[in-house]
């Protein structure tokens, strides 16, 4: 059924490639895969009940915030738990569950291998920075830096940070967000951003973190409700674990699409020994560097991600901060457990070459499967539970761009506004005033900025995001927090070198569109059409039902690949290089964290070394004691 | 409040927080030992050990398979482990140093 060729496999290496990046970050499907149209209003009902209920949440929490302290940090109220779903909800991102389920479906074993290889380290992270955070830190990253080193100095580079990095991310997450609600609704995507904007603006501008938390716990609490649900339908019809596993192996299409992978070395395997062969390591070969570099900047830049780290301000006890990253590891650990079986049962239940057609990194795999567990896409049940997926998705953008534009939003109106400027001296009252204020006029900004970039590859702008995140944020904020020597001249420079080498190497990277490069692919794309379309004429001719499904799903495929090849052509014509001037990648990495980060680090090592500040040296011995014992958090201001 | 009265330093000095710091990094390291082998181990495994991740344990089920499984729940007892140990063994030594940092406050606060 599928042709074991050279172009599929390269097709799918290339697929692979693209999701590398974009797993856990986002998704960016390139086709609809919506509720038929007499079936919409069950995709409508849903939105708008769990709409309705985290405005009721919202409602709620709005008469609770009087206070700055209300406003960005909760009133310190959320316990334990309660963050435990919300880290979790953070880190469940849209992109989580759709790549991490699309990567496993297309690489099996690898698939799953390079979505969970880092959560132990992630783990780590968590709890280095955890409590520390919660000890010394008041509302944003700037007050962790403005602690010992020069107050008005590293609120301004701290808040311009938080706003560099927290703008290109929420860029991305728009555009990313506005493609995924229109390939899963159906409504047109200047609607689907503005609609994520303006329900991420009322939890903003209303209910503060309170809101934005809630928010986040509801949308963990459903995503992991959908998933379980799959999975328990999966085993009903597959068996449970060894069961399900023999199945996978037993499986035509997944053997089949071994074999595609395999080429020529598969020629003397058996049917079994191919399906076995998905569930075992080496399957997707990387270049391995280029692997840790991406690791490296999510596991480090999850620390200099400003939006994680208020969460932890949120708590009111060291033990609670504790125990918030405990519920958190519980919940993303199961949920990357649960993903196995959505990823391999999407692999059985839908087909490889059919998630691929929908989307070459395998994005659509998860939806296809909720749709494909109700009954297909006739079935009022299975309509209903691709709505509830398209209403899991929806609700995680909402909650993630809710919560950037909160950490801008503090940048702002805390670091900027009533420190830098008012130098501390606004009243309670004005400052959330203030808050709000910044909060509506940025939320607007945000829309606009996600209709301007319609279109755009964002792939680069995440990397570029956790980049900065891990090369400027995390040395200046980890150095500050547990180098004794550290000071203002450290996270300065640290600041400027980490941004300047992340910034840069993505320009440099094969991130950025290359006209030459897109030109020769067009070409080859155009080039070979006939030739495809001959084959799938044949399809088309062909007794077999299935056949003719797949070859009229490849030749709508074609068809759009052709198009886009023809508007990347004249789109091109004139063009050369790259916007930074050139023909090919400088640098040959996606990511640039491998390098930016060590020199982020030793530029605040540095900085730190050769510039004389006594006020920070003299502050040590109080943020050690108070680090470690968590005495009077968030409630003694530093002067 | 004013908290320069505090004299941190000899609170940093002291011996009992000395102690407390120890036991605390100690418990760490061992965390990320754990932590960090279990993620070296499962990606080094995979490359340069495929023929041992690829022994079948029960039926389809294969030591990789199962090893990535239980690095999930590694993760989970990892974590528990974490919150209910400090919980347990440091929130009372802070909460002891901490009411000396009060006690050593309020004393300076009367003169």
């Amino acid at each position: 059924m599928i042709p074991a060729s050279a172009e599929m496999s390269r097709r799918i290496m290339f697929g692979g490639l693209l999701a590398m990046v974009s797993v856990t970050v986002v998704a960016v499907p390139t086709s609809v895969v919506a509720v038929p149209e007499p079936h919409r209003w069950l995709t409508f009902t849903l939105f708008a009940a769990i709409v309705g209920l985290s405005m009721m949440v919202t409602h709620l929490a709005a008469k609770r915030v009087k206070t700055p302290d209300d406003f960005y940090t909760a009133g310190r109220s959320i316990s334990g738990m309660q963050n435990g779903w919300a880290i979790a909800g953070d880190y469940l991102s849209a992109a989580s569950f759709l790549g991490v389920t699309g990567l496993i479906s297309l690489w099996g074993f690898d698939g799953f291998m390079y979505s969970v290889g880092w959560l132990l380290a992630y783990l780590v992270v968590l709890l280095l920075i955890a409590e520390p955070c919660r000890n010394i830190g008041k509302y944003t990253l700037a007050d962790i830096l403005a602690y010992r080193n020069d107050p008005r100095t590293s609120r301004i580079i701290g808040a311009l940070s938080v706003m560099i990095v927290s703008t290109i991310y929420l860029v991305a997450q728009m555009v990313a967000g506005g493609v995924l609600v229109k390939a899963l609704v159906g409504i047109n995507y200047e609607v689907s951003v503005i609609a994520v904007g303006l329900v991420m603006l009322a939890y903003v501008v209303l209910g503060g973190m309170v809101a934005t938390t809630w928010v986040q716990i509801v949308k963990a609490v459903l995503l992991m409700g959908v998933s379980l649900i799959m999975v328990l339908l999966l085993w009903h019809e597959y068996g449970f674990f060894g069961d399900f596993f023999a199945e996978v192996a037993g499986n035509a299409r997944v053997q089949n699409h071994v074999a595609t992978i395999l080429g020529h070395s598969a020629s003397d395997m058996s049917p079994a020994a191919l399906g076995q062969r998905f569930l075992e390591p080496g399957l997707l070969f990387e270049n391995p560097l280029d692997q840790i570099s991406l690791a490296l900047a999510l596991v480090f830049g999850i620390i200099g991600l400003p939006h994680i780290l208020m969460r932890f301000f949120t708590v009111p006890t060291a033990r609670a901060a504790r125990t918030s990253v405990a519920w958190a590891m519980a919940i993303i650990g199961s949920f990357y457990v649960l993903t196995i079986f959505l990823g391999l049962g999407a692999a059985m239940k839908v087909g490889i070459s059919t998630i691929i057609d929908h989307d070459a990194g395998g994005n659509m795999a998860a939806p296809l499967l909720a749709q494909a567990l109700g009954g297909g896409a006739e079935s009022m049940l299975g309509n209903f539970m691709l709505a509830l997926v398209a209403a899991a998705a929806f609700s995680t953008i909402v909650a993630v761009v809710a919560a950037l534009v909160l950490a801008v939003t503090s940048a702002l109106a805390h670091d900027l506004y009533a420190g830098v400027w008012r130098q501390g001296k606004l009243d309670t009252k004005s400052q959330v005033r203030a808050a709000r204020l910044t909060a509506i006029v940025f939320g607007v900004l945000a829309i606009f900025l996600g209709m301007a970039a319609k279109g755009q590859n964002v792939a680069h702008l995440v990397a570029l995001a956790f980049a900065l995140a891990a090369s400027a944020n995390c040395p200046c904020v980890l150095l500050t927090l547990f180098w004794r020597r550290c000071n203002t001249g450290g996270i300065v420079a640290g600041m400027v070198v980490g941004s300047v080498f992340a910034i840069g190497l993505v320009l440099v990277s094969p991130n950025m569109s290359y006209p030459l490069a897109i030109k020769a692919e067009a070409e080859r794309v155009l080039l070979e059409a006939p030739g495809k379309l001959r084959r799938i004429e044949a399809d088309l001719a062909s007794e077999n039902g299935d056949t003719v499904i797949e070859a009229k799903r490849a030749r709508a495929t074609l068809g759009k690949a052709v198009m886009q090849a023809k508007s990347d052509l004249a789109r091109y014509r004139n063009d050369r290089t790259s916007i930074v001037g050139l023909e090919e990648p400088l640098f040959k990495w996606r990511n640039p964290a491998l390098i930016s980060l060590p020199l982020g680090f030793l530029a605040v090592i540095l900085g730190s070394l050769v510039y004389h500040d006594p006020r920070a040296l003299k502050i040590w011995d109080e943020l050690y004691v108070r680090r470690h014992t968590g005495i009077l958090a968030g409630r003694l201001e530093r002067r | 409040m004013t908290n320069g009265a505090v004299d941190w330093a000899a609170i940093g000095r002291n011996s009992r927080f000395e102690e407390f710091r120890r036991r605390k990094r100690r418990f760490f390291i061992a965390l990320v030992v754990v932590a960090v082998g279990g993620y070296a181990m499962l990606s080094l495994g995979a490359a340069f050990l495929p023929d041992l991740f690829r022994m079948p344990v029960a039926g389809a089920l294969n030591i990789g398979m199962l090893f990535a499984l239980v690095e999930c729940a590694l993760t989970l007892i990892v974590a528990v482990v974490y919150a209910g140990w400090s919980s347990r063994q440091f929130d009372h030594l802070a909460e002891e140093i901490n009411r000396e940092i009060f006690a050593q406050h309020a004393r300076s606060g009367r003169q």
